[in-house]
Formats: C-alpha cells, sequence, structure tokens
C-alpha cells in the first residue's frame, strides 16, 4: 500500500467516523478536536475503526499524541510499517 | 458472571489496566519510581476487582436481562406499543409485501435483550454509548431468537482529563435457532470511577421540563399525525440520490408513560417488586436507593421515570433509554425505505441526553448510492436533535433498495438464502 492509498482510506474512514462531508477537506493539519468537533468518544470510535481497518493494534501512549488529522496518519503508518515488518 | 473462556474471531482487545493516580508518587508534582509504601486495603480490593475485570475480556457474558424469547404475534404487538410503531408492515398478518408474511421490526432485538451488557465493576458507573447493528436476516412472526453477549476488551481515553474512564467494548448477536445471525452489534460503554461521575453531574442550562406552549404542542401533535410511512409504495435506489433528505419523524414530548409503555415492549431490565427486590437488592445493593421523597426503595434504573432516582444520580430530570432512542430511529430509516427495503445497518451514538418533555426530531441524509444486479445499497448518515437544536444522537446505516421495476429483487435475495 502506498502513501497515498493509505491516506485516501484513512480521509474516507476518518471524514465517515467523524460525519465529514467533504472527505477531500481532512489535510494534515485539520486538528480532529478543535476543527472537526470530534469528542474524546469519537476519538476513541476513530481509533478502533482504524485498527479494524488497517489490522494493527494502538498502544495507548501513541493515540493520546493524536491531535490533528496528520498525527493520525502518521500513527497508522507506523504500526502498519512495524506489522509488515514482522509479516 | 465467566461462562467459558472462548474465542469467536473477535478484535483483538485491549488488556492494560487503567491509569490510577494512587500508583503515582505526586507529593512534589512530579511522578517517578519512588519506593511505594504498601497498597491499603481499597487498593488491594481496586487490583483484585480490576483483574476479574479484564480475565473475562474474550468471554460470554451472562444473559441475565433476557425477555422475549421469539417474535410471538403479542410479542411484537407489545414491542411496537411502546415504541410508537403503527407500520402495518409490523403490525398486519394480512398486510401484503413482498416479504410475504409478517415482520417484526428490525429493532425487536432491543427486546430480546438491550444488547449492552450491565457487567460488575465494582465502584465504575456504566453509560451505554452506542450501538453498531448489522442485521442479517429479517425477523419473521414466530421466529425464535437466542442472545449471546461478548465482552471484547476496554481502552483508555486519549486524553489526561478523563483519567478515572475507559470505553469498554461488548459484541452482541441475536441468533436464530440453530446458531446463525439474525443480527450482530458492536458496542460500547463508558465506564468513569462513581466518584468521578458524582461530581460530572449534568448541568443542564436549559429549563426543564421544557415550557411548551399550547399552540406549539398542537403544531407538533398534528406534525405527529400528518407523518406516514412509505409503506407499500417501493422506493426504488433510482429514486435516490446523494444528498436527499429523509423525512424527520418527531418523537415526543416524552412523556413518562412513554418510558413505560417501552420498558412493557421491551423490558430493558428485569424490575421486581416486594420481597424479591429486596433479596435482590441484598445481594446488590449498589442497584437501589432510598426514594427522598417516598421513602420506598426503589432500583438505579428508575433515572428513567422517577425524579428522585435521576437527582440521586446528578441528573437535572429523568430522561430516556438509549435502545429506546435506537428504537425510534430504526422506526425512521424503516418508514422512509418502505416495504420493499431493508435495513442492513444502523449505527448510533448516544451524544446527548434526552429528558422527559423534551421532543427528538430525526433525520438524515444519503451520503452514496450503488447498485448491483437489481438491488442498490444506499449509505444514509443520520442525525437527531432536540428542540433546542441541541444533538442527542449521530450514526450511520445502510439500506437495501430494489432497482426500478424489480420490487421484490431485495426480499428474493433473502427468500434465496433461506430456501
Amino acid at each position: 500500500m502506498t502513501d497515498e492509498e493509505l491516506i485516501a482510506r484513512m480521509k474516507v474512514l476518518t471524514a465517515d467516523c467523524l460525519g465529514i462531508v467533504d472527505a477531500s477537506r481532512l489535510a494534515p493539519d485539520v486538528r480532529l478536536a478543535e476543527d472537526a468537533g470530534a469528542t474524546s468518544l469519537d476519538l476513541l470510535q476513530l481509533v478502533v475503526e482504524l485498527e479494524n481497518e488497517f489490522g494493527i493494534s494502538i498502544d495507548e501512549a501513541s493515540y493520546e499524541t493524536i491531535r490533528t488529522f496528520g498525527d493520525a496518519v502518521a500513527c497508522v503508518k507506523q504500526y502498519v510499517a512495524e506489522g509488515e515488518r514482522h509479516a | 458472571m465467566l461462562e467459558c473462556n472462548v474465542t469467536h474471531g473477535l478484535e483483538p482487545s485491549e488488556k492494560r489496566a487503567p491509569k490510577r493516580d494512587f500508583e503515582r508518587d505526586t507529593a512534589c508534582g512530579v511522578e517517578h519510581d519512588a519506593p511505594r509504601p504498601a497498597p491499603s486495603t481499597a487498593e488491594r480490593d481496586f487490583e483484585r476487582d480490576f483483574a476479574v475485570y479484564e480475565s473475562r475480556i474474550g468471554c460470554d457474558l451472562r444473559v441475565s436481562t433476557q425477555f422475549n424469547e421469539a417474535a410471538t404475534p403479542l410479542a411484537i404487538d407489545r414491542f411496537c406499543d411502546g415504541i410508537g410503531e403503527g407500520n402495518p408492515l409490523f403490525r398486519d398478518g394480512a398486510h401484503e409485501s413482498p416479504w410475504g408474511e409478517r415482520m417484526a421490526p428490525p429493532s425487536f432485538i432491543f427486546s430480546v435483550f438491550p444488547g449492552w451488557i450491565l457487567q460488575g465493576l465494582p465502584g465504575w458507573h456504566a453509560f451505554h454509548t452506542s450501538s453498531d447493528i448489522t442485521f442479517h436476516q429479517p425477523i419473521f412472526e414466530g421466529q425464535a431468537i437466542v442472545p449471546r453477549s461478548v465482552f471484547t476488551g476496554y481502552k483508555h481515553f486519549p486524553n489526561k482529563m478523563d483519567a478515572g474512564s475507559l470505553c469498554e467494548y461488548q459484541q452482541a448477536s441475536w441468533l436464530d435457532e440453530q446458531g446463525q445471525p439474525l443480527a450482530t452489534a458492536k458496542l460500547s460503554g463508558v465506564r468513569v470511577l462513581r466518584e468521578k461521575a458524582r461530581q460530572a453531574s449534568i448541568n443542564e442550562e436549559r429549563v426543564l421540563p421544557h415550557p411548551w406552549k399550547p399552540a406549539e404542542l398542537e403544531i407538533l401533535e398534528e406534525r405527529i399525525l400528518r407523518h406516514e410511512p412509505q409503506g407499500t409504495r417501493p422506493l426504488f435506489v433510482e429514486d435516490v440520490q446523494v444528498g436527499d433528505s429523509l423525512p424527520t419523524l418527531v418523537k415526543g414530548p416524552l412523556g413518562m408513560t412513554d418510558i413505560v409503555a417501552y420498558c412493557v415492549g421491551a423490558s430493558p431490565v428485569r424490575l421486581q417488586a416486594h420481597e424479591l427486590a429486596l433479596q435482590h437488592y441484598a445481594q446488590h445493593p449498589a442497584w437501589r436507593f432510598r426514594d427522598a421523597d417516598g421513602r420506598t426503595v426503589e432500583p438505579m434504573f428508575g433515572v428513567h421515570y422517577n425524579q428522585s432516582a435521576a437527582t440521586h444520580a446528578g441528573m437535572p430530570a429523568p430522561f430516556d433509554i438509549g435502545t429506546q432512542r435506537h428504537c425510534w430511529l430504526v422506526q425512521m430509516l424503516t418508514d422512509w425505505m418502505g416495504d420493499a427495503g431493508f435495513l442492513a445497518r444502523c449505527e448510533a451514538r448516544y451524544t446527548g441526553f434526552v429528558f422527559l418533555s423534551d421532543v427528538v426530531f430525526l433525520s438524515g441524509s444519503v451520503t452514496g448510492v450503488g447498485i448491483e444486479g437489481n438491488v442498490g445499497t444506499v449509505s444514509v448518515r443520520t442525525v437527531a436533535t432536540n428542540q433546542c437544536g441541541q444533538e442527542v444522537m449521530r450514526g450511520r446505516s445502510t439500506v437495501l433498495l430494489p432497482t426500478r421495476g424489480h420490487a421484490p429483487a431485495v426480499a428474493a435475495r433473502f427468500h434465496d438464502r433461506q430456501a
């Protein structure tokens, strides 16, 4: 999976989970809480859906650092890469 | 209550112990690995209780709240009465539809059991916060339904301010007699330390009960009575476009009888009276409280119909039941899609409280349309708001609709599977 493919899948999933009408507006610097209106529960739901979508298990220390869409992409990329290394 | 240690292809679960401030040496404002004093009795109890809680991950939870065991005609009637469902597809055995026989509303599963199981974790409150249901088969009259629940794990909130709370995950199944799923659901709930929950009592700035004016109520009632389901007129997928709005379903103002009727039709908890109640509370003292007005012993479930119970829980007024609200959402969708459609998925997050006297407006918009053969798949984003415009629920749903000229196509797909 290329970075572009991963980001495209994440945009669709994140928009769907957080109720964002236009997924293309999910730029890396979009703040999920302040700009997209996500609550703590929404952010947890997003983490669970990202785990299911990409077959990864994100630990607490990692998802606590997610503030922006770019943070989420970096987090998922890291876990996907680790999974591929161990495959 | 553990039944067995089995796995069912569930998702990986988080199994870490929660943060507990008392584990840290913060006397000088820093956290470090200073020698800890011997744990107190309370700390040892906490460790033990949490170890038991964690050990249940992956296990079946005992379904002690089962109500209906089958979609009998009377059970369907009572359930429909409890949610205000008047669609002839679900009410009239002689109603003609592509399905060929009487069905129960998809939300009937909540009258078998609510999906969410309140499992023991002493000192922690639990709030059911979401259900993501996949409907695999229609439920026809006479169908026996077997419930199942599995505790799949928990996660901490990604916010230091939320220490002392976590999100719990469960998976529910409603099976036929052969063990095949009629519906499955992923559910989540928030567990909050009781002390924290009391501190965080809900302070609504608006006036409760809502000060409705007679003219407003007249308009509302007229609007409610004017609403009609799509019914026998097939809604074809070609008639649906991205951006379309679904007709709004209005429920309320929520009255105490609405809550009682839901309890009669779906019985989300098992309520007992007199000596049986006292015996039950002797074993579970945290599930009761003493009514400040009548001095009677009441269940904590009374938060849904008893002002004293609501006040005791830090709430300004009694409030609705999460699955009850989910049933209204299912009704809004089935009213829109008509008899020829099938509700395949219905996710809802309960994002706000609905108090007695509130009105809920349930609506949706189409976000995706696809066609495969004679069956279309329509994605819908749903939202429910109260009379003040505050969101109380939102979610995502998927509906199957026939293509034009093939009204029975969706029903035929399920009949082919059953053949």
